[in-house]
């Protein structure tokens, strides 16, 4: 497993398509820290003291593991670190979804209506399958963008 | 690996620190629950897209603060809980429901909530509320007058 090897394309292709998701998702929530603090309060999983040092800082973690991604340096690092994101995000909405929270994930943006539901769990299963498969691939410095 | 993924998390760190520095109004470190819990039913803004709204000519804004502030907001039209009658008189004469007030507190959700329900119960929807007191107005390059 520690030696996946990935044909070059696809390697290539999870890594656009992943870190393309991590930088697109970021982008709103930098930008309007205050509407993502709302979205993660709506969880309920984060301790006041925390939620807005969260709010802050989460999205700029998801946007350098992106831009790491997509610019090939560091692959191994941000694949982890995307792949923990993911497992976060994944715990966050299945305990939502069995605590019957009817609220929006907050994921791509703080005004985009994405309920949470089982395609949302879905999706980010798709991603967690992409970042493992990244992380335990052997990293061709051929294809760095 | 480690040390990728701690590069990763430092540089993050750093960045969202100094993003932050350069304008803590956005939102504070310390998280005011209440305002959470209030479940609030009005869109709220931070101070610095307040001032924009408002530099913008998109709302008309509205002090919400009880008697008589030493610091005033020019222009800005008073509609306090204790006249709120009176007051909501004379804005009356100078709005159309479709317009957007911008309301302007003492950093009291539950005030601006409260007087927002009432304006809203008379056909006045479009409201937003500014999260912070007048000083968070003030740092935003809002307009006073002492």
């Amino acid at each position: 497993m520690r030696n996946l090897k990935l044909p070059d394309y696809i390697e290539l292709l999870l890594r656009l398509m992943i870190g393309g998701t991590f930088i697109y998702a970021s982008f709103d929530k930098i930008f309007h820290p205050d509407a993502f603090a709302l979205s993660i309060f709506h969880y309920r999983l984060v301790p006041a003291a925390l939620l807005h040092p969260f709010a802050i800082y989460l999205p700029y973690l998801e946007f350098f593991a992106g831009a790491a991604l997509l610019g090939g340096k560091y692959i191994k690092g941000a694949s982890l670190l995307v792949s923990l994101m993911i497992l976060m995000f994944i715990g966050a909405i299945s305990s939502a979804l069995f605590r019957d929270l009817d609220i929006s994930c907050g994921c791509f943006g703080t005004e985009s209506g994405h309920v949470i539901g089982l395609q949302l769990l879905f999706r980010d299963f798709v991603l967690l399958a992409g970042s493992i498969a990244l992380l335990f691939s052997k990293v061709s410095r051929r294809q760095r963008l | 690996m480690k040390r990728e993924l701690g590069i990763l998390l430092l540089i993050s760190l750093a960045v969202s620190i100094l993003a932050w520095a350069i304008n803590p109004d956005r939102l504070p470190l310390k998280a005011d629950i209440a305002s959470y819990e209030l479940g609030v039913n009005f869109d709220l803004v931070n101070a610095v897209d307040a001032v924009q709204m408002l530099n913008d000519n998109a709302v008309v804004l509205v002090d919400i603060r009880s008697g008589e502030p030493e610091i005033r907001l020019p222009g800005a039209f008073p509609v306090r809980q204790e006249s709120f009658d009176n007051d909501f008189r004379d804005l009356f004469d100078f709005i159309l429901p479709e317009d957007k007030l911008l309301l302007v507190g003492n950093g009291d959700l539950m005030s601006l909530s409260a007087i927002a329900e009432r304006i809203s119960e008379r056909g006045y929807k479009n409201l937003v509320l500014m999260r912070g007191d007048i000083s968070a107005w003030e740092r935003a390059g809002g307009e006073v007058r002492k």
